[in-house]
């Protein structure tokens, strides 16, 4: 039972994050680096949860899923930064637009 | 890289040392909460510092150029559309950057036989040479649109640059200052931008490279000390080469500014400067 639910949880994550990242970072290919290193991250933390003897029953998948957005925190803001080096400015400044657009009308809502 | 790097480092070790404390924690949970955090932090550290720009480098946007890019060391400010510049840097920190993208590079003075321009026309791919320590070949300009005009004939450099931000890395050079008083190969190259073709000029001064490289560049006769120099410069004619113009401010002269020598970091004016530290905030 915990074990489909750690692989669904960390999948689902991966794919929203790219869809999200996607929004965000205007560029699918560093949203989908952004989903492999999320993915590998927590690859990484399944082994070595093995090699420190965690079990991986309800509590660490529980961390688990919590960890994703640590791991989503750096590799996100090391895409888009790297994004918004290689754009161009006036893109940037649309894609701000878009985004203020957007909060303003989820606050009119 | 440069802005982000350290904010990575300090938030991880910020978030590994306010989760030490449950590991001092004799529970389960908490051990095995402070394990899988520290494991996540550690790795996302890793993946976000190390693996991300490499692969954002190699297969990311504007991976088009990749030698390009990879020459140039300037993987962040990789686009498609770069010029290639050549640059330069003489003992009297003087910057000779020829934007040369085939065009730039391609121009000859046509009232000085003597003139050529020490890189060959077309050729991107030229080993620049300072002091025998070889400069790094390309330096990838970070947007299609520049304007330099050389002014020096013309009294202070002017500029203008479009509204983005350029920044030119230079390595540093490992010999000190070369004052070339024994070559009779030191010479200015300078590149008198006369024309006004308005699409894309060169901003040049005297730099003392002792070889430029270039099998054309050498088999042509320089004009070394035994020529003299014209010592009078027209306003449209080639400005003269040798030495004789040496005391002219670099920053007044070419108009591009050697920001930080030992950052190795050139910043065409001081617009563009300080747009890159905002761009970088």
């Amino acid at each position: 039972m915990v074990l489909p639910t750690t692989i669904q949880c960390v999948t689902l994550a991966a794919v929203i994050m790219m869809i999200i990242s996607l929004i965000f970072i205007p560029n699918p290919l560093c949203s989908l680096w952004v989903a492999f290193s999320i993915v590998s991250i927590e690859l990484g933390v399944l082994g070595f949860m093995t090699l420190w003897g965690i079990n991986l029953d309800s509590l660490s998948m529980i961390n688990l899923i919590m960890c994703i957005g640590f791991s989503v925190d750096f590799s996100a803001h090391v895409s888009y930064h790297f994004m918004s080096r290689s754009v161009g400015k006036d893109r940037l400044e649309f894609y701000r637009l878009i985004i203020y657009l957007l909060i303003v009308f989820s606050d009119k809502i | 890289m440069y802005a982000l790097g350290m904010p990575v480092v300090q938030g991880a070790c910020s978030t590994i040392i306010g989760v030490i404390g449950l590991a001092m924690a004799p529970s389960y949970i908490f051990i095995t909460f402070f394990k899988m955090v520290f494991l996540v932090i550690v790795l996302g550290a890793l993946h976000g510092l190390i693996l991300l720009p490499v692969l954002l480098s190699l297969f990311g946007p504007g991976a088009c150029d990749r030698s390009g890019s990879k020459k140039a060391g300037l993987s962040q400010a990789a686009s498609c559309d770069n010029q290639n510049v050549d640059v330069v840097v003489s003992p009297q920190q003087a910057v000779v950057v020829s934007v040369s993208n085939g065009k730039l590079a391609a121009q000859y003075h046509p009232q000085s036989e003597n003139h050529h321009y020490p890189y060959p026309n077309g050729k991107k791919h030229q080993q620049v040479k300072l002091n025998g320590t070889p400069l790094r070949k390309q330096i990838l300009w970070r947007d299609s649109s520049i304007v330099l005009q050389n002014g020096s004939a013309h009294g202070p450099g002017k500029y203008s640059t479009s509204q983005h931000m350029y920044e030119i890395k230079i390595p540093r050079p490992k010999h000190g200052p070369l004052n070339g008083h024994g070559h009779g190969q030191g010479q200015g190259h300078l590149h008198g931008n006369g024309h006004a073709n308005g699409s894309a000029g060169s901003c040049s001064n005297h730099s003392y490279s002792q070889s430029n490289g270039g099998s054309r560049a050498s088999s042509r006769p320089r004009s070394s000390s035994a020529s003299p120099a014209p010592l009078a410069t027209p306003k449209t004619g080639p400005i003269p080469y040798g030495r004789q113009k040496l005391s002219v401010p670099v920053e007044t002269s070419v108009g591009i500014k050697l920001r930080e020598m030992y950052t190795n970091r050139a910043f065409v004016c001081e617009d563009d400067f300080r747009r890159h530290q905002r761009a970088l905030q």
